[in-house]
């Protein structure tokens, strides 16, 4: 198998370098904001003469390898002066190039510009793109802008609970999301148990979502990626900026450390709802806390034109204390470094080292004693991602990388305790590589070629001992593995492809496969994002999940490019999928494996999607229509059941509008099929309860939701270095009492009566948050 | 795991001064009655009582029609055996002199569908003693007390045990507070039980009940809890309670042994105890990961 592979890389490589010979020369550099120093992603450099380009990656860099001569190349960014430079090409040679920002309104945040018809000529689909801008001022709860709750206002991508971070792609679940904040994954992204993220968008400079399309150097997940870079810091002068919002307030101060070569950004974030507390005169509450912070940090160098290092990391963290008795917290750490080296003109490397590390757990006081109950996980990655620019109508891309994984499902401290008898679910431990090429391959002006393979492998590791289960759940059989020996291997090949038909300017379809393997699970039997979900690695007894995903494009500009539509169809089959045996019991289980029962999904749907790009009034249309079904033998029998997540229609209207230079207002409107639920149908009396009967796994509807959010930024004059603005907003505009859950009770005047009880959280909800510059 | 959700959720909910709770109206299916089967072998009582009855639809009034003129055995692993009389609609019973540590089946006869059940009554766990102690300050009610149960886990065994807290005199569910917890993490240990979900008032008589379960009636009992678990945000996989009953037939048979104990609540109660104070560490109740208050 292997064998195969490396052959079959060595014959991509081989087939992408032959067919360029001739006398050429290369052109190389990196396109950076004159502004701030900071590399400009997807930036375009276009040659004229040859009406043919590039663009730059996510360091800014760029190469174009193109016949000796004269030529005129263009430099573009959005929000950014277009530059024309003749040049001459007679040998190969490098070129930084600095653009200016065009106008003088706020900029702290780069708007994420590509060339205006990229949608139409890339070979790339299911790509959702925000730029921070749009994040800025499109109205969110409590005013905390959120790259997270923004991004489900795309198609495709829908809201899990209300109001919380965790979202669903293409009918996957919320486990099958990658997110990676400057490569590291983040595993739990969400504060406040759900209602807020942990990305501060102070600190973020761009973000990508590929929706189960991803091109072979990602991987990792069934349903995304969701891949997150930060800001690098100003590499010009020292700046400060800020926020003050309701919940939270916001400070970043970013600096050069050597002007032009090497700068840094701090940007930290903390909430501050317990500072109320002290006012309360309840004791308990008195001593509550309650808050998160985020603190995000980023440096890099520039050693010399070939070598740029890069240092970031990512704290987090959620506290809840309720007095000293109870308390449930959790965090992320997550550090990257990262190394770009540029070999030549044309071959550009960059080593990562990644860490990241998520922790859980709540505690309980007893007799003056502190019990906490610790789960975790913890990846150490390291990584090699080649880029080769072999000339306009190559890129190649391959690398590889290999992680391990330590995995703590939960363990039980007390400290000076002989009440407890000490419990520690034993640790695992797992290898995950991944090796993968890549190609991008013009083949004429009208086609254009997007493929790849990923190889991914998987090892469970001991120490670990190893149950089998028989359908009474009972342990048949045990194996102990010692240290570092494979207690169970998988492996999976990953081809991915995308084609695109370019009809004109104007037109294209395209179509894509992938196939997509996860080796990692979230257990979790409640519908908020508690900390007590579990993650487990595969094992003997829980295979990979995997997914083959099918999808056909139709994309088409108006206007010069002003309305940008497509209409994406898409299926995708699961393989592996895990849900719960009645009563499963999830926390501190050793034997949580026998509680699973596997089945298979499958999810379609079409994508409808609208978007003006330009002039005062901008804003899009989303409209999904889409199926998610489940079928596990144990449950019904294999037959379909819709999935939680299942949502016929899903609608979002998301308006901003430019009023004058110093007011813009922004409106969103979303509107959504209710989730699949399961109620009672029946109930009985025994032992004295009053009991209800269920049927049908998922076999009701949560009532349709529908919510309008408004806001409006208000920026005035800027005074010499200072800028500000004041971001008004109002969430659920008109009140309307949705959902969160419904729930059944007796009574409680009439105990042998039965009723349904809605629980509604966010009913017109204003702020108001200011945010400051110089 | 009740703590969690029941402390967390309301106050981030309160946190956000945003949740509100209405009653709605909405359609739910008519099913098929389904038979159900309410029986149970103690130690405690000289006879075994088999419920047999129907359930209803979800908004219905909660009238459960009898089951009549079934055939309801009861046997023993000892080779006893004996059908039960039904001595009004639907209930069916028979003097019956249990044993610890022996295993009991069930088989029912309803118009030729046959369902069979059996579980073992386990060896009693008694109550070494109860005590109680002021309402602490933290609690959301105040004044009055609160109730421990103390009792020594057999070391090696696994144990399952249920706690009823009630008034004398007070039976109605709504009024007792049920705990649910296993020997998972505390065996062989003493277990100290507090009371904190409710409290009592001077000169209140308090009935304790400590009930050893079977393995399949605790877990008929932790999954029923987990139906009504997760408070108002809801169970994300609702689904009926395990039962031991076979043939799809809903309700269960129970095995349980029961060691009860009375108390009256006084200051002078309270003083007696403080003088003779032994350790004081209390597992309380949200502890156990599987405890649970079924409202």
């Amino acid at each position: 198998m292997k064998t195969k592979i490396v052959a079959s890389l060595i014959v991509i490589l081989i087939s992408a370098l032959s067919g360029f010979a001739g006398e050429k020369v290369t052109l190389s550099g990196y396109v950076k904001s004159a502004d701030t120093g900071e590399g400009l992603i997807g930036s375009t450099v276009y040659v004229t003469e040859l009406k043919t380009g590039t663009a730059t990656n996510v360091y800014g860099f760029y190469s174009l390898t193109l016949p000796k001569g004269k030529y005129t190349l263009q430099y573009s960014y959005i929000g950014y002066e277009n530059t024309s430079i003749p040049t001459e090409l007679n040998s190969d040679f490098k070129k930084d190039i600095e653009l200016q920002p065009t106008s003088a309104q706020m900029e702290e945040i780069v708007v994420r510009g590509e060339a205006e018809d990229k949608n139409i000529r890339k070979a790339e689909m299911g790509v959702a793109k925000l730029s921070p801008k749009e994040i800025k001022v499109i109205p969110v709860i409590l005013g905390e802008q959120d790259i997270l709750k923004t991004i489900q206002l795309l198609p495709g991508i829908s809201t899990g609970a209300e109001g919380t971070t965790g979202f669903y792609v293409r009918g996957g679940g919320i486990d099958q999301n990658l997110i990676i904040l400057d490569e590291a994954p983040v595993y739990s992204a969400s504060h406040l148990l759900g209602f807020f993220s942990v990305f501060n968008s102070d600190a973020i400079k761009d973000l990508e979502l590929y929706k189960g399309n991803a091109p072979a150097n990602y991987g990792g997940r069934l349903s995304s990626i969701l891949d997150i870079q930060m800001n690098e810091g100003n590499s010009k002068k020292f700046s400060t900026s800020g926020g003050l919002g309701l919940l939270s307030s916001r400070l970043t101060i970013e600096s050069p450390i050597v002007k032009d070569k090497g700068s840094f950004i701090i940007s930290g974030r903390r909430s501050y709802a317990d500072m109320f507390m002290v006012f309360s005169k309840n004791n308990t509450q008195k001593h509550t806390d309650l808050y998160f912070y985020d603190l995000n940090v980023k440096a890099n160098y520039k050693l010399n034109d070939n070598n740029r290092i890069y240092l970031s990391g990512y704290f987090g963290r959620d506290v809840f204390n309720l007095d000293d008795l109870f308390s449930l917290k959790w965090g992320n750490k997550t550090g990257t470094l990262r190394w770009n080296h540029v070999f030549n003109n044309r071959l550009f490397l960059n080593s990562s080292l990644i860490y990241s590390n998520y922790d859980y757990g709540f505690g309980y006081n007893f007799s003056n004693n502190m019990l906490n109950i610790e789960s975790g996980i913890r990846d150490v990655n390291w990584k090699e991602d080649f880029q080769y620019f072999i000339n306009t109508n190559n890129t190649l891309k391959f690398g590889f990388n290999t992680i391990y994984h330590t995995y703590s499902p939960g363990e039980i401290n007390a400290d000076n305790s002989n009440l407890f008898n000490s419990f520690m679910i034993n640790k695992k431990q797992a290898y995950e590589g991944a090796a993968y090429v890549s190609h991008e391959l013009n083949i004429s002006d009208h086609i254009k070629v997007s493929y790849g393979l990923r190889y991914t492998g998987f090892a469970a590791v001991g120490p670990d001992t190893v149950y089998t289960y028989n359908e009474s759940d009972e342990i048949t059989n045990t194996e102990i593995f010692t240290k570092e020996s494979i207690a169970k291997r998988y492996a999976t090949l990953e081809p991915r492809a995308t084609f695109n038909y370019i009809i004109n300017n104007e037109n294209s379809v395209k179509f894509s496969y992938a196939k997509n393997a996860q080796y990692v699970h979230l257990l979790s039997n409640s519908s908020a994002s508690l900390p007590t979900d579990v993650w487990i690695p595969s094992s003997k007894n829980v295979k990979p999940q995997i997914a083959d995903q099918l999808a056909l494009g139709y994309f088409r500009n108006f206007k010069n490019n002003m309305f940008e539509t497509s209409v994406e169809v898409y299926y995708k089959s699961l393989q592996n999928q895990i849900d719960y045996q009645n009563g499963a019991e999830i926390l501190l289980n050793k034997n949580v494996e026998s509680q699973l029962v596997f089945g298979k999904g499958r999810a379609y749907g079409v994508e409808l999607y609208v978007k003006k790009r330009t002039g005062n009034l901008t804003g899009w249309i989303g409209y999904t229509l889409s199926k998610t079904e489940k079928s596990i033998d144990e449950i019904e029998g294999g037959d379909w059941f819709p999935a939680k997540q299942d949502r016929t229609h899903d609608i979002s209207v998301v308006g901003m509008y430019q009023v004058n230079k110093k007011w813009n207002l922004s409106a969103n409107w979303v509107f959504n099929t209710g989730n699949a639920v399961s109620f009672p149908s029946g109930k009985y009396r025994v032992d004295g309860f009053t009991i209800p009967v269920y049927t049908k796994r998922n076999g009701y509807r949560m009532p349709n939701y529908h919510r309008l959010d408004i806001g409006a930024t208000y920026t005035p004059k800027k005074k010499k270095r200072f800028e500000s603005s004041w971001n008004f907003s109002l969430y659920n505009a008109y009140g309307r009492r949705n959902a969160f859950s419904i729930t059944f009770r007796e009574k409680e005047n009439n105990p042998t009566q039965t009723e349904a009880v809605r629980l509604s959280l966010f009913q017109m909800i204003p702020s108001i948050t200011y945010n400051f510059k110089f | 795991m009740k703590t969690i959700k029941n402390i967390v959720l309301p106050f981030c909910l309160l946190m956000l001064f945003a949740a509100c709770q209405d009653v709605i109206e909405i359609d739910l299916d008519s099913i098929e009655p389904k038979l159900v089967i309410d029986g149970a072998v103690t130690n405690n009582s000289d006879s075994i009582v088999v419920k047999i009855s129907k359930s209803t639809d979800y908004f219905e009034p909660g009238i459960y029609p009898a089951v009549s003129n079934a055939r309801v055995t009861i046997s023993d692993d000892a080779g006893n055996s004996e059908e039960l009389e039904e001595t009004s609609p639907g209930v069916y019973s028979k003097n019956w002199d249990t044993a610890e540590g022996v295993e009991y089946a069930l088989e029912v006869d309803v118009d030729g569908q046959k369902y069979f059940a059996s579980a073992t009554l386990p060896h009693k766990v008694s109550i070494d003693s109860v005590s109680i102690e002021p309402t602490p300050d933290y609690m959301e009610f105040s004044g009055g007390y609160l109730i421990n149960c103390h009792l020594h886990d057999p070391a090696g065994i696994e144990n399952y045990y249920r706690l009823i807290v009630s008034k004398i005199n007070d039976s109605t569910k709504g009024n007792q507070l049920i705990y649910l917890f296993d020997d998972a993490f505390v065996d062989g240990n003493e277990i100290s039980m507090q009371w904190d979900n409710g409290q009592f008032l001077t000169n209140d008589t308090v009935i304790v009940e400590l009930q050893t379960l079977d393995e399949s009636t605790y877990n008929y009992y932790r999954t029923l809890s987990s139906v009504f678990e997760g408070g108002m945000i809801g169970n994300a996989n609702p689904s009926n309670p395990v039962t031991n009953l076979s043939n799809g037939a809903l309700g269960y048979f129970g095995a349980y042994t029961i060691s009860r104990d009375t108390l009256l609540v006084s200051p002078e109660a309270l003083k007696a105890m403080k003088a003779n104070a032994q350790s004081n560490k209390y597992l309380t109740s949200g502890f156990s990961l599987v405890s649970v208050a079924i409202p």
